[in-house]
């Protein structure tokens, strides 16, 4: 059974009694070989000497050479709000190729086809015949660029600059930044910072990644883009779908029907939204692999194949201070509804099988709704 | 044991210090880690980690507070950490998050009711609520003022109240499962 406690100490009363794992055998072994760091027996004289040496080196920094540090391109970088970026993809084999461009001006901003408006997102996706419609949401912060503020932070990262480098007939100051990051393993991260010691701005930056083997650049330029950047156009025949409206048109759903609903998509995809109390034990917050097969079929009303194999993503999703279970059937409906040869009833049942194990949710409220997915995904709370 | 004398063993690496430091500490400083992060798998390795810091930096502590807000005061730092490098693997494409399909249903509904709280105010909640550390104790394990610690220890309850709080009908209606 899978609820939330009904009050607030009854919450704060169940975390408290989450069971724990024990500690691993090894650990009071691991202390004992952990060997603690020692404190000077006069630790004022030794703060005292690093002080002056700290001073030492402020002052010769500032009376020897430029004193542009990378937190004051980070710095000085988080002000700017007119830029464009341009990514540049670094293959294995050395071959370049265009990747995306970010535009900025003030609160406008555009990635790729996708418009962030004083108001409003939207997102064009027009690749006829496979795609052709327009989403609308709630207006969104522009996506982080290349330039990693936060890089400095990186395991191991310890910038070094090399100051009055010529790099194409200019002179600028070069950063240098390696570290490393996790995925299974460790691997090596380089970055190459270019920056133009007058405006301390950056003008490029190359990181590459697992010992220089790929990466990607950021090639910068801070003029203000041209007001038509931002200019949305409506490809002809595309289907406009407002996320807004679709969002209260969910949460009105569940409101009428909490036992869940399958939402259907003007692509005939297929989304189920359960609450966690009636759904069975799943990976919270994780996509499941794609080895990972169940099957989504009809119960009394039929609409889904009988024996369609469908690869689920499940999410779980908080609608309301409620939470749920998301289960997205890949393939969808099959064509006769979506000719319109067959309807939709009202309410169907459907079976969910995970595995050996068959859940069954009953009367779940069928609602045709624009673009299930994509408002999914963009979900929040 | 009082907190000198565990502080005294820990740094001598007496055994009999160092169980009481993983018997007392490592359960609670786990479960504030996952509760806090949301992960269990990256809490665990926090917990020990924190743990292995106790005692490698315990010459840090002076004893100006309990080493209990001390020893979570390591723990936030560790956490903290692990969220920035999370924050590149975040940034790499294709590198997902994995959560455990092994724990109970109860703990992982309630760990992601907490992640719908901003992290500042989570922690602070989870010191004082759940940890029971005292307002005092918990502003000196996040290095915060104690005013900002009760201000969002009651935004926490706040959110908490609206997430409990029944929006409709009968709360987690169940649906048969054969």
């Amino acid at each position: 059974m899978q609820k939330l406690p009904s009050t607030e100490e009854l919450f704060v009363q169940s975390l408290r009694e989450v069971k724990m794992p024990n500690a691993p055998e090894d650990l009071i072994r691991r202390l004992q070989k952990t060997e603690p760091r020692t404190r000077n027996a006069e630790p004022a004289a030794l703060y005292a000497l690093a002080f002056l040496v700290f001073f030492g080196l402020v002052v010769s920094s500032f009376l020897l050479r430029p004193s542009l540090s990378y937190a004051d391109v980070v710095r000085h970088f988080q002000e700017q709000r007119h830029y464009t970026v341009t990514n540049t993809r670094i293959m294995s084999d050395g071959t370049r190729t265009k990747g995306y461009t970010i535009y900025r001006s003030g609160k406008l901003w555009r990635f790729g086809t996708t418009y962030g408006l004083e108001d409003r997102t939207v997102k064009v996706r027009s690749h006829p015949p496979l795609m052709n419609y327009v989403l609308i949401d709630k207006r969104r912060d522009p996506p982080p660029v290349g330039f990693r503020p936060d890089q400095i932070l990186w395991k191991g990262a310890k910038p070094t600059v090399d100051h009055n480098q010529s790099w194409h007939g200019r002179k600028v100051d070069i950063f240098h930044i390696k570290g490393t990051y996790i995925d299974r393993q460790e691997w090596t991260l380089t970055e190459e910072l270019i920056v133009d010691p007058k405006t301390k701005l950056p003008i490029q930056d190359t990181t590459m990644r697992d010992s220089g083997q790929w990466g990607d650049m950021w090639s910068y330029d801070f003029h203000d883009p041209s007001p038509s950047i931002f200019e949305v156009s409506i490809p002809k025949d595309a289907h406009v779908y407002d996320l807004r409206l679709q969002r209260k048109q969910i949460e009105n759903a569940l409101k009428t029907h909490p036992t869940g609903a399958l939402f259907v998509g003007d692509e005939g995809e297929v989304v189920v939204i359960a609450p966690t109390s009636s759904a069975p034990k799943l990976k919270y917050g994780a996509t499941l692999d794609w080895d990972f097969v169940g099957k989504l079929r009809g119960g009394s009303g039929g609409i889904l194949h009988s024996s369609y194999d469908a690869n689920l993503d499940l999410k779980t999703i908080v609608i309301d201070g409620k939470l749920y279970v998301t289960a997205w059937m890949m393939r969808g409906l099959s064509a006769d509804f979506l000719n319109g040869k067959k309807q939709l009833p009202p309410t169907a049942s459907a079976v969910l099988e995970l595995g050996d194990k068959r859940y069954f949710m009953k009367n779940a409220f069928i609602i045709r709704t624009g673009s299930p997915q994509e408002l999914l995904l963009s979900w929040t709370y | 044991m009082t907190d000198s004398e565990l502080v005294a063993g820990i740094a001598a690496g007496d055994l009999d210090a160092l169980e009481v430091l993983v018997g007392d500490y490592h359960q609670p400083v786990l479960r504030y880690l996952w509760q806090a992060g949301g992960s269990k798998e990256d809490a665990e390795d926090l917990a020990c980690q924190t743990l292995l810091k106790v005692r490698s930096d315990i010459a840090g502590f002076r004893g100006q507070g309990t080493l209990r807000s001390w020893i979570y005061r390591v723990a936030y730092r560790e956490l903290l950490q692990h969220r920035r490098r999370q924050a590149l693997v975040r940034w790499i494409p294709f590198v997902g998050h994995e959560t455990s399909t092994q724990d109970s249903d109860d703990a992982l509904v309630l760990t992601e009711a907490l992640m719908t709280i901003p992290i500042a105010l989570r922690t602070a909640f989870l010191l004082t609520e759940v940890e029971g550390l005292s307002t005092q104790e918990a502003s000196a394990a996040l290095g915060i003022p104690e005013g900002t610690v009760k201000s969002r220890c009651h935004h926490a309850r706040m959110r908490l109240r609206k997430l409990l709080a029944p929006t409709f009908g009968e709360r987690n209606a169940e649906t048969t499962i054969d």
